[in-house]
């Protein structure tokens, strides 16, 4: 029961996925607050933010994980994933490009499936590290 | 700062409905377009029980928390100053898939506790948070960690 798109046979230790690219704005942010539930103010409120200090609001880490999980999905296909696994190295400030992308660290059998272990990393335009994960994907076999 | 008497901690659990509605908002917030999310009938095609929930989704547990400052009261709960802490790492482990429909029951336990002494100095306390959610037929579905990081203040 997953979407069959990436195959266990096509896939070398050391690929790829495409780069996920996308410059934030604060719009993307309330989005994603609307839709995850994370109200806290220090991620839409500009007056809030720079009371305390910051330079202005800052992406909830969940928000580029979530990105992160997108592009590893657009890759090897919904309902695959068996582990996501993510450290958040540094904040995304609005007008910062991320580029998500996951790489084949290990290709193995494990409990009777196929599985690829990724790693995984989120790095704004200029190469500094916002994410770094692994995930575990189990993989359809083109048989 | 907290301590090792926090581990085994638990929260009150509660109920999480899986709406389509907002598995749909959750995807366009993320800007998927994999159609697979909108259309159900698509899904049922492609031998999804219902419309399938993104990977990341159940971080939108926040929705259904039984109080507003579920998460604040945790903190304050567990005694992690919300000052001097940030949200460090998540993880999540899929043992089967989640769909619209369902209703999932989330319990929320500390899990784990170490403290470092910090590179600059002072000490730094490492908090895992754990959520399972369990589904209508008794499941369990996923386990999900969250890795607060707690700063001895400045003062």
């Amino acid at each position: 029961m997953a979407e069959n798109k990436l195959f266990f046979e096509d896939v070398s230790e050391g690929d790829e996925s495409p780069e996920l690219s996308l410059e934030v704005t604060r719009t993307h942010i309330v989005k994603y607050a609307g839709a995850g539930g994370d109200f806290n103010p220090i991620h839409h409120d500009e007056s809030f933010a720079t009371a305390i200090g910051l330079p202005s609001v800052f992406a909830m880490g969940l928000m580029q994980g979530g990105y992160l999980a997108r592009a590893l999905t657009d890759w090897v296909g919904v309902g695959n994933i068996k582990l996501f696994k993510i450290r958040f190295t540094g904040q995304v400030w609005p007008g910062e490009t991320i580029i998500c992308k996951a790489r084949v660290a290990r290709k193995y059998e494990e409990s009777g499936e196929r599985r690829i272990e990724c790693e995984l990393s989120v790095v704004n335009q200029i190469g500094d590290n916002k994410i770094s994960g692994t995930a575990v994907v189990a993989l359809p076999v083109r048989g | 700062m907290v301590n090792e008497s926090i581990v085994g901690m638990e929260f009150p659990p509660f109920e999480f409905l899986v709406e389509r509605g907002k598995i749909k908002e959750f995807a366009r917030a993320l800007g998927d377009k994999n159609p697979v999310y909108e259309d159900e009938e698509l899904a049922k095609s492609m031998g999804f029980r219902s419309t399938p929930a993104p990977p990341t989704y159940t971080a939108s547990f926040l929705h259904h928390v039984p109080d507003e400052n579920f998460l604040l009261n945790m903190m304050q709960e567990m005694g992690i100053s919300v000052a001097t802490s940030v949200h460090g790492e998540s993880g999540f482990e899929y043992l089967a898939p989640i769909f619209a429909g369902d209703v999932l029951t989330v319990r929320v336990k500390v899990k784990d506790f170490y403290q470092k002494e910090g590179k600059r100095g002072g000490k730094m306390n490492f908090i895992t948070v754990e959520s399972t959610y369990t589904n209508q037929e008794g499941e369990l579905v996923e386990k999900d960690r969250m890795l607060f990081i707690e700063r001895e203040s400045a003062a």
